[in-house]
């Protein structure tokens, strides 16, 4: 396999080359400017590309886009900064695009972003071979969580996270309904049994706690680690424990107890010992449970925190309700959030279940992300919809915002009942949006006008500078001109005695010395001048900026009016 | 590299730090029982855990840790006792609590407790340390039944083989006046009370430096500062705060923005919690200091109700609890959350326990006069620099103008917050009777 750099620093170059690439088998090739990147991806064909956006000549994106003028479509990954996420929607809008990655990043997260690349391109590869086929599938999932990891996008930052905090901490997993927690933790019951490199082996238990009674609370979840954790465990470990399938009547204490056994059990596994990370789903369920039993599972989890057991819990509400005297249920966990899709991650979820098989225009993914909102469930949703429109207008593979338009006109959207949530939350940002930028306006306004104030003040003396030094001036000239004449005569005098006496020698210095200060007292004056244009300059841009933050305020009061329930004073922690 | 800071589950060992006199009271060999008052993630649990480990194997104690979370009757009390037990079985702390039989069957608690202690005294020639944390419990127990509190307190304050160490929030102080009621001795009285602050600024930047780990990190002092600023060295804002900053990719903390920081629902959770805790009195006292830097005077004159040593008291116990913090002589929010909690006004705060709709109303109103004050003043100083622009035309200069600018802005939002407030002190008035 043959890989393309294409990034001016030689030691980020060198670092993924050494470091990454070339011990995993990789022949490497590089280019530290855009022109030369391009000719040797078109002359070398690499199997991928890794290039920065950010380069000499000719930069990551122009380069994308040559090659895919001249047809050429190589599997790339884009490397950038923080903050240049429109330049990365529109270099993944080129296509061919399997990944990006933020600088500075790490070895692992290189790797990844190379399985990825190549996961894809395989999958590309065979969905085209089946192309004929595939083009009568519909590939979307709505509803339903996510299972399949090759059909799970996005939400690798969450994961991530979620995967540095479990070894010290247990997670509390939070976000609106269908925001696709269930997926996540689905996802991590794939992507934990993966991590090799870590020091313990994790097993992930998935617990969908839906619906279960308070009585068989503890039953419910001992039965699932058990049923997970089997092929770890010695015969004598089971055989120890108090568990049975048949008696939901299972105390609090036998069931820590067991938890007790079967933990200390993992410790032991060889050749590394394994940590057990309980995954509970739906756990608003707890809410309707009795203190009692919920102060319990917090004992239990808290007797268990610095054990190789991590907890994850997973739910809408889960933090808003404690009415007991002793500490919440929820305070023990670090609370991740989950929020709909940022741009680029919800234009890879449009596109890329189908790429190869349909393509979307510019227009048609606009739509798309206008009326989801940025929300998996609903792109999933809308997409299959759109998929099924034409698949049943027998037309071609490309899907256009017409065909999105007719969808939406008929659409009911699973999460109905939230849809003014969504609207009121998207009101929320526009106006945080705006205030944001108001403030910005506003210290502005006031930098500019100290600044002037302070120009102001130093101009009245500037224009007494200059009217005396133009005073000075005219005085200087008429003194050359005096010295000069002076010179001039004494010169004429010497003439006949071939020389210059002592007398013309002083006058000629004199007229040296004053020419010397008419210079310097220009360069005075044409600096004054200048200050006093800034001075103007400034004046023109406070007035603009003044304008700028006039126009802003009318839009934030617009804004507030269109969503009156969108205020400073609203109680939801999401729109704050 | 893994993110080395923790975030809502207790710590021991070489993450636990420096506590102040805390630990050398717990371990020291007495018969006086220690009541230990924090806010919740102050760091209770992990003193008892790092109590339970120093005294584990000593001559003194056997220490033994006793989680009485949601602990509301006698039969709830001996089956967590019966856990508790069982844990310290199977930890291995101590080595010798394997030795120790369960009390099963137990006629109650005070007999259960005996009979653990019987055994530690035969079988090693020392006292049982019980160190009961979550204890809240309690005060439901002191209501529904009130003679096991009793017995409680003979066996945990009078038995001479038992020392007994207590954390909780301040929500226990309220069995004194539950007790009050009833015809027995108080529980409570028994215990030297003493607070768990916030970190000190050497400990904090320790916890920010990981300096007790093996790979201590690296930041800039004025990175700490920052920190320490910010959390106000609150244990659990400090490490969520570190924990956030923490860059994998360079192995230490990036600098620190405070857009970086929200105030998410644990922490207003915890908050809301603490707050709930106050008397009525102390929580309007907060209230009104809310996210301002405020001098003794100025709270004095506010509060002119309160005696002198009764307010210096409140301002006291609500620093030691990180409510409140003087710095240059001024209070202020114990945290730059906790102010930013404040700030976001009364109505945000769902009156529970001790914060009654009466003290969100007083508070309210306290801030309409206060804002009303404030909008008279801004009205005459707007009023005489807008006589100067008159007289002095386009020789106006720029600052005056700044300046009339700035009072119009502040009217406007004095005005705001006025009409806000109006419409919230009206939400929360009771309804009336038909």
């Amino acid at each position: 396999m043959k890989v393309l750099i294409i990034e001016d620093r030689r030691e980020n170059v060198v670092f993924i080359a050494n470091n990454i690439l070339k011990p995993r088998g990789y022949e490497v090739i590089s280019a530290m400017d855009g022109p030369t990147g391009l000719s040797k991806a078109i002359e070398e064909s690499p199997d991928l590309l890794i290039v920065d956006l950010k380069l000499p000549g000719m930069d990551g994106l122009e380069v994308l886009r040559q090659l895919k003028e001249q047809g050429i479509n190589i599997p790339s990954i884009i490397m950038t900064f923080h903050g240049t996420e429109e330049t990365v929607v529109r270099a993944i809008r080129l296509g061919g695009v399997k990944d990006y990655l933020t600088k500075p990043f790490t070895v692992e997260e290189m790797l990844a972003a190379l399985d990825r690349a190549f996961e894809t391109d395989e999958k590309l590869s065979l969905s085209r071979k089946s192309r004929q086929e595939s083009i009568f599938q519909n590939p979307y999932v709505a509803g339903p969580p996510i299972i399949n990891p090759k059909m799970f996008y996005g939400r690798q930052s969450d994961l991530k996270k979620i995967v540095l905090l479990l070894t010290h901490n247990f997670v509390m997993l939070v976000g609106r309904r269908r925001i696709g927690k269930t997926s996540l933790l689905h996802q991590l019951v794939h992507y934990l049994p993966k991590l090799k490199k870590k020091p313990e082996r994790y097993i992930p238990t998935l617990v969908n706690m839906e619906g279960t009674p308070e009585v068989e609370f503890f039953h419910t979840i001992m039965e699932e680690i058990i049923n997970t954790c089997q092929g770890h465990l010695s015969a004598t470990t089971i055989g120890n424990l108090s568990f049975e399938i048949n008696n939901v009547m299972y105390s609090p204490r036998t069931f820590s107890r067991d938890l007790q056994t079967i933990l200390k059990d993992l410790h032991n596994t060889i050749p590394k010992p394994s940590r057990l990370v309980l995954m509970l789903d739906e756990m608003d369920t707890l809410n309707s449970y009795s203190l009692q039993t919920q102060s319990q599972l917090r004992r239990i989890f808290q007797r268990f925190a610095n054990t190789n057991l991590s907890v994850i819990v997973a739910g809408v509400k889960l933090q808003k309700h404690w009415a007991g005297e002793s500490s919440p249920f929820y305070n023990m966990f670090v609370p991740v959030t989950l929020t709909p899709f940022p741009e680029s991650e919800a234009h890879h979820l449009i596109t890329e279940p189908v790429n190869g098989i349909y393509a979307y225009n510019d227009e048609a993914i606009y739509c798309v992300l206008e009326a989801s909102l940025g929300l998996p469930h609903r792109i999933q949703q809308l997409c299959l919809e759109v998929i099924n429109h034409v698949l049943a207008t027998f037309r071609g593979p490309w899907i256009i915002k017409e065909d999105v338009d007719s969808v939406l006109q008929t659409i009911q959207w699973l999460d109905e009942e939230i849809t003014g949530q969504d609207q009121n939350l998207a009101s929320a940002k526009h106006v945080a949006t705006l205030e944001i930028e108001l403030k910005r306006s506003r210290e502005e306004v006031t930098l500019f006008a100290q600044r002037l104030y302070e120009y102001e003040k130093a101009e009245k003396a500037n224009e007494q500078a200059l009217r005396l030094a133009q005073e000075r001036a005219t005085k200087l000239e008429k003194a050359i001109e005096r010295a000069k004449a002076e010179v001039e005569k004494l010169s004429q005098k010497d003439k006949p005695l071939m020389g210059i006496t002592a007398e013309t020698q002083v006058d000629k210095n004199l007229l040296g010395e004053l020419i010397t200060d008419k210079q310097k007292l220009q360069e005075k004056i044409e600096l004054l001048e200048q200050e006093v244009a800034e001075a103007k300059q400034l004046r023109e841009a406070l007035k603009v900026t003044n304008e700028r933050a006039r126009n802003l305020e009318r839009a934030l009061n617009h804004a507030r009016s269109v969503s009156p329930q969108v205020g400073p004073v609203q109680d939801d922690q999401e729109a704050r | 590299m893994i993110n080395l800071y923790r975030v809502g589950s207790w710590v021991v060992g070489t993450e636990f730090y420096n506590r102040g006199n805390h630990l050398p009271d717990i371990l020291t060999y007495s018969t006086v029982g220690i009541w230990i008052i924090g806010n919740r993630r102050v760091g209770k649990t992990s003193l008892l855990r790092t109590a339970e480990c120093q005294a584990a194997n000593s001559n003194l104690y056997l220490p033994l840790f006793w989680d009485m979370q949601g602990d509301t009757s006698e039969a709830q009390l001996i089956e967590s006792l019966l856990e508790a037990v069982e844990n310290a079985q199977w930890s291995e702390v101590d080595q010798r609590w394997p030795s120790i039989e369960l009390p099963e069957n137990a006629a109650g608690i005070n007999q259960a407790l005996r009979r653990v202690t019987a055994q530690v005294k035969n079988l090693y020639h020392c006292r049982l340390l019980l160190l009961c944390d979550e204890i809240e419990g309690l005060n439901q127990l002191g209501q529904q039944e009130p003679h096991v509190l009793s017995e409680l307190r003979r066996v945990m304050q009078q038995h001479p083989a038992i020392r007994t160490v207590l954390t909780s929030t301040r929500r226990l102080s309220r069995l004194y006046a539950i007790q009050q009621q009833q015809d027995t001795s108080l529980f409570l009285e028994g215990f030297e009370p003493r607070y768990l602050t916030n970190f000190d600024d050497e400990t904090a930047n320790q916890v920010i430096c990981c300096t007790q780990s093996a790979h201590p990190l690296t930041v800039s002092e004025a990175l700490q500062a920052q920190i320490r600023f910010f959390s106000g060295n609150h244990p659990l804002i400090l490490q969520k705060v570190c924990q956030q900053l923490f860059d994998t990719s360079i192995g230490t903390l990036r600098p620190f923005a405070q857009n970086d920081f929200i105030l998410d629902d644990q922490l207003s959770g915890t908050f809301q919690q603490d707050f709930d805790s106050l008397t009525p009195d102390e929580a309007k006292l907060l209230l009104f200091i809310n996210s301002q830097e405020i001098s003794y005077e100025q709270i004095e004159q506010t509060f002119s109700q309160f005696s002198q040593s009764g307010l210096r008291r409140m301002l006291h116990d609500l620093t030691q609890l990180g409510f409140l913090r003087l710095i240059d002589n001024l209070y202020q929010a114990g945290s730059i959350p906790l102010g930013e909690w404040l700030a976001a006004g009364p109505t945000h705060h769902t009156p529970q326990g001790g914060v009654t709709n009466r003290v969100m109303r007083e508070v309210a109103q306290e801030r309409v006069a206060s804002l009303q004050r404030q909008l008279i003043a801004c009205m005459r100083h707007l009023g005489e620099l807008e006589l100067r622009q008159a007289k002095q035309g386009l020789e106006t200069p720029p600052h005056i103008i700044t300046e009339i600018e700035a009072y119009k802005q502040k009217i406007v939002d004095i005005e705001a917050e006025l009409a806000e407030l109006g419409e919230n002190i009206t939400l929360v008035q009771p309804p009336q009777s038909e």
